[in-house]
């Protein structure tokens, strides 16, 4: 009996090692080098709210967001009200999606988007750690580095623009929600998207 | 004179050719997958069941989803337009393939899948008629990057008095996609909530290598691994939860167990209800793949 217990412990143990992030709880700390060489520490945000982004610009879920403007839109709203946005793309070299911090750069510039930071993660490294598996994923970190929200972008799994303004954004209502100091109601869902094109 | 009746003819001829088609779409090409709708038999009788099948072949090397796609992807989705009183009835997916792709875990089809729905002809629907079925096909196909696609696919299908004749090899194409849909099982099957998540407990289930995949996604990490354990009476497989179950533990865990005995792979439709967890489980080991 003591075996089997300590059999199943370490199973339990196993699984623990590969723990999603925990809705809830404190999000994963993380630093990351951004497109203007500056190191961002998640740590220091502390007091303000952060969406994390998971992209990859050549993901036709990534192309829906963009090219109807929404991603772009949302950025702009977020960064309006003081939010920290932070575009993380963790594809490795040689993979769809991996670009240099110029090419990133350039994509900010030519589609209008308006992140605070983006963030190279060829290593994946960011990406393991908060369990990112599509692009787009998304994340709502508030004031207090608390993770509020995980998951998809919206309400509607599919790679048809025409589908985002009847789809419910469940990044737009986490932050109405945490704004007006009221708990999220939908904290997490299936993310949908292309997979995170980790290394191999 | 004589020429105009040749002319009609052989316009009656090539007319009747197309109507001997018509109960096959057009073959659809697109990037990376040749696509046809097709039914079963010839022809259908008012308030008959038939069934009709979204035939694929997909590029080597390239994949499309299972209803439950897993870590990413998307399921087909079919939208129907059909005389009035004409219903369509879910999809019934092929037995799904665990698609690994370094740490992330798909559902999925490759090669020739047959995707099957069950199509019921109104019964005020009239002998002599033909009924235009057209379905406006989406799906996504992936290799290592992902491309959405799409195909617009109709036929036609003469309404008869009796029910129809075979529609000769994609009968008998679609019979053996039905063959191989997952079947009601013989076996019982019921779930134990454990801190690692859901363990299934098969009752007397067939030899072979058995992989659970469910429905819901949400509930059973695609990437966690599965252990399994055999006693006396039963097969044990310990899943890892993911979000959806750590939340609430379901009634019912459903989805299809798939049993690979070497010599090929049959499903069965598992609803396995939760059971108080016992005091004891054997001893878990991952499966030798």
């Amino acid at each position: 009996m003591k075996v089997l217990t300590a059999l199943i412990a370490m199973m339990g143990m196993l699984a623990m090692a590969h723990a999603n992030p925990q809705v809830g709880a404190q999000a994963p700390m993380f630093s990351g080098t951004t497109t203007s060489g500056e190191t961002f520490n998640l740590s220091d945000q502390a007091g303000k709210n952060v969406i994390l982004e998971w992209t990859n610009h050549d993901c036709p879920f990534v192309v829906k967001h963009y090219g109807a403007g929404n991603m772009q839109a949302m950025q702009k709203r977020e960064t309006a009200k003081g939010v920290v946005w932070v575009t993380i793309i963790s594809s490795a070299p040689g993979k769809q999606g991996h670009v240099s911090a110029a090419q990133a750069d350039e994509l900010t510039t030519s589609r209008g988007a308006k992140p605070s930071y983006v963030i190279l993660d060829e290593s994946g490294e960011i990406g393991r750690m908060y369990d990112a598996k599509t692009t787009p994923h998304m994340y709502v970190i508030d004031q207090g580095q608390v993770l509020q929200y995980a998951g998809a972008i919206d309400s509607i799994p599919s790679a048809n623009p025409a589908d985002i303004a009847r789809a419910d954004n469940y990044v737009s209502t986490a932050m109405n929600s945490l704004r007006a100091g009221q708990p999220v109601v939908t904290k997490q869902t299936q993310p949908y998207g292309c997979s995170v094109k980790y290394g191999s | 004179m004589w020429n105009r009746m040749w002319a009609a003819l052989l316009g009656a001829a090539s007319m009747g050719v197309a109507m001997a088609q018509a109960q096959v779409s057009d073959l659809v090409r697109t990037g990376n997958a040749e696509t046809r709708l097709a039914a079963e038999h010839m022809s259908a009788a008012p308030g008959e069941k038939i069934t009709v099948a979204l035939m694929q072949t997909l590029k080597e090397g390239w994949h499309v989803y299972w209803q439950n796609p897993g870590d990413s992807g998307l399921p087909l989705r079919l939208d129907w337009d059909m005389p009035n009183g004409f219903q369509a009835g879910p999809i019934a997916y092929p037995l799904p393939e665990r698609l690994a792709f370094g740490e992330l875990v798909t559902f999925g089809h490759e090669g020739a899948p047959a995707f099957l729905a069950d199509l019921t002809v109104p019964a005020d629907a009239r002998p002599g008629t033909t009924a235009k079925l057209a379905v406006d096909a989406n799906w996504l196909i992936c290799a290592d990057i992902c491309v959405p696609e799409k195909a617009e696919l109709t036929l036609t299908l003469p309404i008869t008095e009796e029910k129809g004749a075979p529609n000769g090899a994609y009968a008998m194409d679609i019979g053996r996609a039905k063959r191989n849909q997952p079947r009601q099982p013989a076996f019982d099957a019921v779930y134990y909530h454990s801190d690692r998540g859901p363990v299934l407990h098969l009752s007397d289930a067939p030899e072979g290598e058995l992989e659970f995949f469910p429905y819901s996604p949400a509930l059973i990490e695609p990437s966690g691994m599965a252990l399994h354990a055999q006693d006396a009476d039963a097969h044990y497989i310990s899943m890892a939860s993911a979000f959806g179950y750590e939340t609430t533990q379901p009634v019912e865990l459903a989805g299809v167990l798939v049993v690979d005995n070497g010599r090929g792979r049959r499903g069965f439709e598992i609803f396995a209800s939760r059971k108080r967890t016992p005091e004891s489980l054997p001893r878990f080991e991952k499966t030798s793949e």
